[in-house]
């Protein structure tokens, strides 16, 4: 029974790494209607300069604002140069130039860094506080949870907040406001590009640091994402800890662990044939 | 009355399909005016271009004697016009205290927002009782109310009208024409309303343009209209 | 006497036809000028072409993006290896085979995707990719695949009775089958089947009320699209005499979808281009850093997709049409 806890909520730690990305992909998702499949490589980018900034010495606390900052900035410049340069009218050229964008960021990590794998710190060492999660599974845990909260506050109660939810849902609404809807799309895009960095920072002291770090990472991320429904950013982070916990247990239990992604991947695709919404969004319809 | 909106030889385009054709009209500052017309004519179109919304346009148009042709839509409406587009354009996912804060996104005091909430409430007594609701389950005569009262949060000082009976039963459509005659003499908000309902609007308006193929026909007080045979024949119903 | 202009329009038809046996001759060449490492170079050209075809056929004229096209390249590659490595089938049937045994799975595949919206697809094929050297590793298929360290493929018998060595001997065969594939799309392109396909990638719903059974086609699309990657990939392992689950990684995937966007997702003879590219460019690039080709490749996906939609083929069947229509002009003022 103690086994089988174990692999409970140690599915649940990382479910809240899947949930943090999934959390981002939905911001971006709702507000510019892009899957942004460069996101992952975007968090690990970001890794790897808070691996940088604690390697010059710097706190580990400060090295995660500073980095948080820069992938905010990262994000928003993103959506600025790239994603408003194409017309909505072509899906399939921004899923191209994420494609792109994911690979560009990939190689120049790879050359600067090379690919070999790198020990990341962690403060969430030695002894753990709780029972039946390491110092490291607790430490990733709580911070996703408090960084996942922290965003939810920020929609729910705050001006911008709720500014950047009416962008996404009726941008001409939102310009008949006075929002300025492209300034809320760059802000969701920063917004995402932060969380995600926070997943990232939280995956390398668990799978160690290397340029495809986060490849696996961002499908448990689709996953649950789509488990929660693509649509709804709760509905998401719901998912994303389910997959946490039922990658894990499949994969402790049925298929063992060298086949969790194809796990993944086989509920992606039951998901899509089956009930594309999730389980709390809502159907994207083409209208004639 | 001083010119407040002044819309001089516009022409916009949809894509590549034209649909005004030297459009010319104006807005007197406090005054009703009403854009009169059939479907497809360029009435919604007119409103769309005052605002830059979804069109490309030439000409002039000056709010206030200053040029906002293709000014960005927030920014002209910073300026103080409010659109109230012919969908409503309701944030449906919202409540409706959150949509009437949103319609005051570009202030910034805090007093004065919840003064004027206070108002829309007291102008729209069902909208207080629903004020938690989410907008998307109110009646089509409440979403109306709301997508006005969400317009009169920005203190506008020229409010568009996009077709506001449209759908809705004669009752409610006789209480939201009060409601805006109301707000216009009490606040002093120009309005420029476009209808299908010739009558109704003539009711409340000072001035009336007749718009056919995206340009003015006619032009006149509603009195000299009524008596306009045309006018009479195939927009009053002889 | 015949008119002065007369053969001109006919030239101007055929040009395309010409310009094919030309490559075919080219082609044809290359076998004996090129040895060795060029030779195994351009074999894999022809590996990618082919691959490259197969994925323009789905995401290109069909519309259904995929992002996952070395799935396919996987299964050619494996089952080819198994074949040969386990059931001692000589290579030239163990290829076909694999490829039927990939146009089976892409037909399994295109049914479920016909319901699929673009993302929804693009999503399942972008993780089928990165899942694939997980699912060629496990534990339940090591027997027959060699788990993590693949397989090797026996020595290939080489067509000694008409002079070939080895390489060359893989090399013809690569063309052959470059040759069919090729010259079998553009027929079906050219007739019914390709005015089907564009109604239907333009605007399905229409092309429905008109009496083209979308269903049919895009699965049937899936399948074509999948047979020729897979058979691409059998003969690519046979040209590399080996198969490894890392050979296959999401980053293949990238690479078939470069060179279709590079070539131009809507043309035969952009796979082509693409192959080219893909295959050739690193040589150069490498000499700068391993990750300049990759780098290379996401900005030119970048480009690619926001200026010229229609690739490098684009360019060229633009000049095709500028010279048709010279040729054209010229007879007339004869």
């Amino acid at each position: 029974m103690e086994g089988f806890l174990q692999q409970l909520f140690a599915g649940l730690a990382m479910g809240g790494i899947y949930a943090c990305m999934a959390l981002a992909l939905v911001i971006i998702y709702q507000a510019t209607h892009v899957v942004n499949f460069a996101q992952g490589e975007m968090a690990m980018l970001s890794t790897y300069l808070a691996w940088g900034l604690i390697g010059t010495g710097l706190p580990y606390w400060a090295a995660m604002i500073l980095t948080l900052v820069a992938s905010f900035a990262f994000g928003a410049l993103v959506e600025f140069l790239v994603i408003r340069r194409f017309p909505k009218e072509s899906p399939l050229a921004v899923v191209i130039a994420m494609v792109g964008l994911l690979v560009i960021i990939n190689s120049i990590v790879g050359w600067v860094f090379t690919y070999d794998t790198k020990d990341f710190y962690t403060p969430f060492s030695g002894k753990s506080p709780v029972p039946m999660l390491s110092s490291l599974e607790f430490g990733a845990l709580v911070v996703t949870l408090v960084v996942m909260g922290l965003v939810f506050l920020f929609f729910r109660f705050t001006r911008i907040g709720l500014g950047m939810r009416a962008a996404a849902a009726n941008p001409v609404s939102a310009n008949l406001v006075g929002i300025s809807v492209g300034g809320m799309l760059s802000l969701g895009w920063g917004l995402a590009a932060s969380v995600g960095a926070v997943a990232g920072v939280m995956t390398a002291p668990f799978v160690y640091l290397d340029p495809n770090m986060m490849l696996s990472i961002i499908i448990y991320a689709f996953a649950g994402a789509l488990l929660g429904g693509i649509t709804n950013p709760w509905g998401a982070v719901l998912g994303g800890f389910l997959v946490g916990i039922f990658e894990n247990l499949v994969g402790a239990y049925v298929v063992g662990s060298e086949l969790k992604l194809s796990v993944a991947l086989a509920l992606i695709v039951a998901i899509v044939t089956m009930k594309p919404e999730g389980l709390f969004g809502q159907r994207i319809v083409n209208r004639v | 009355m001083s010119v407040q909106l002044e819309l001089s030889n516009v022409d916009a385009w949809y894509g590549k399909t034209q649909v005004l054709h030297g459009m010319s009209l104006r807005v007197g500052d406090g005054g009703v005016t009403a854009l009169l017309g059939a479907n497809g004519t360029g009435k919604t179109t007119t409103l769309r271009t005052i605002c830059n919304l979804m069109v490309r346009s030439t000409g002039t148009i000056s709010f206030l004697g200053e040029s906002i042709q293709s000014k960005p839509t927030n920014e002209i409406v910073r300026r103080g016009i409010a659109h109230v587009p012919d969908n409503r354009g309701t944030f449906v996912q919202q409540s409706v205290e959150e949509n009437l804060v949103l319609g005051a996104y570009s202030r910034r005091d805090r007093d004065g927002i919840a003064a004027d909430i206070d108002r829309v409430y007291s102008l729209f007594p069902k909208l207080r009782d629903r004020r938690r609701q989410q907008a998307g389950t109110l009646s089509g005569g409440e979403q109306q109310m709301l997508a006005i009262g969400r317009a009169m949060m920005l203190r506008p000082k020229l409010l568009l009208l996009d077709e506001p009976s449209f759908g809705l039963a004669p009752l409610i459509v006789r209480g939201i024409f009060t409601t805006l005659a109301q707000i216009n003499k009490e606040e002093g908000v120009s309005v420029l309303l476009v209808e299908q309902n010739a009558n109704l609007a003539l009711e409340i308006a000072d001035y009336a343009y007749l718009v056919e193929s995206g340009h003015v026909a006619l032009e006149g007080q509603p009195g000299d209209l009524r008596q306009d045979e045309t006018i009479r024949r195939v927009y009053l119903g002889g | 006497m015949a008119m002065p202009g007369s053969g001109a329009p006919l030239l101007a038809a055929k040009l395309p036809l010409i310009a094919f046996a030309c490559c075919v001759i080219a082609g044809i060449a290359v076998m004996f000028i090129a040895s060795g490492y060029l030779l195994l170079q351009c074999t894999q050209v022809l590996v990618f072409a082919i691959a490259i075809l197969g994925l323009n056929i789905l995401s290109g004229y069909n519309g259904q993006v995929s992002l996952g096209h070395g799935a396919f390249f996987a299964i050619g590659g494996y089952v080819t290896a198994v074949l040969i490595a386990k059931v001692s089938v000589p290579f030239w049937a163990a290829v076909p085979v694999a490829g039927v045994a990939s146009l089976v799975i892409g037909l399994l595949i295109g049914l479920p995707a016909l319901r699929l919206e673009m993302l929804y697809l693009a999503l399942a094929t972008f993780s089928l990719a990165v899942a694939v050297p997980q699912l060629l590793k496990n534990k339940f298929v090591e027997g027959w695949t060699g788990g993590v360290n693949g397989l090797q493929i026996p020595g290939v018998q080489p067509w000694a009775v008409i002079g070939l060595d080895r390489d060359q001997t893989i090399y013809l065969y690569a063309l052959t089958a470059a040759v069919i594939v090729f010259a079998m799309t553009i027929g079906l392109l050219r007739g019914r089947v390709g005015r089907a396909l564009i109604a239907i990638r333009d605007h399905a719903l229409a092309a429905e009320t008109m009496g083209v059974d979308v269903r049919r086609f895009k699965t049937a699309a899936f399948g074509v699209s999948a047979l020729f990657t897979g058979i691409a990939g059998g003969i690519g392992a046979v040209a590399t005499s080996f198969v490894s689950p890392d050979t296959y990684s999401f980053f293949l995937s990238i690479t078939l979808l470069v060179g279709a966007v590079i070539g131009g997702l809507r043309s035969v003879s952009g796979a082509l281009f693409g192959a080219a590219f893909v295959v050739l460019m690193p040589n150069y690039a490498e000499q700068i850093s391993q990750a300049a080709p990759w780098a290379i490749y996401g900005l030119f996906l970048i480009g690619f997709a926001f200026f010229m939609p229609n690739g490098l083929a684009g360019v060229m069947h633009s000049v095709h049409a500028r010279v048709k229509a010279s040729i054209r002009r010229g007879a007339r003022t004869a």
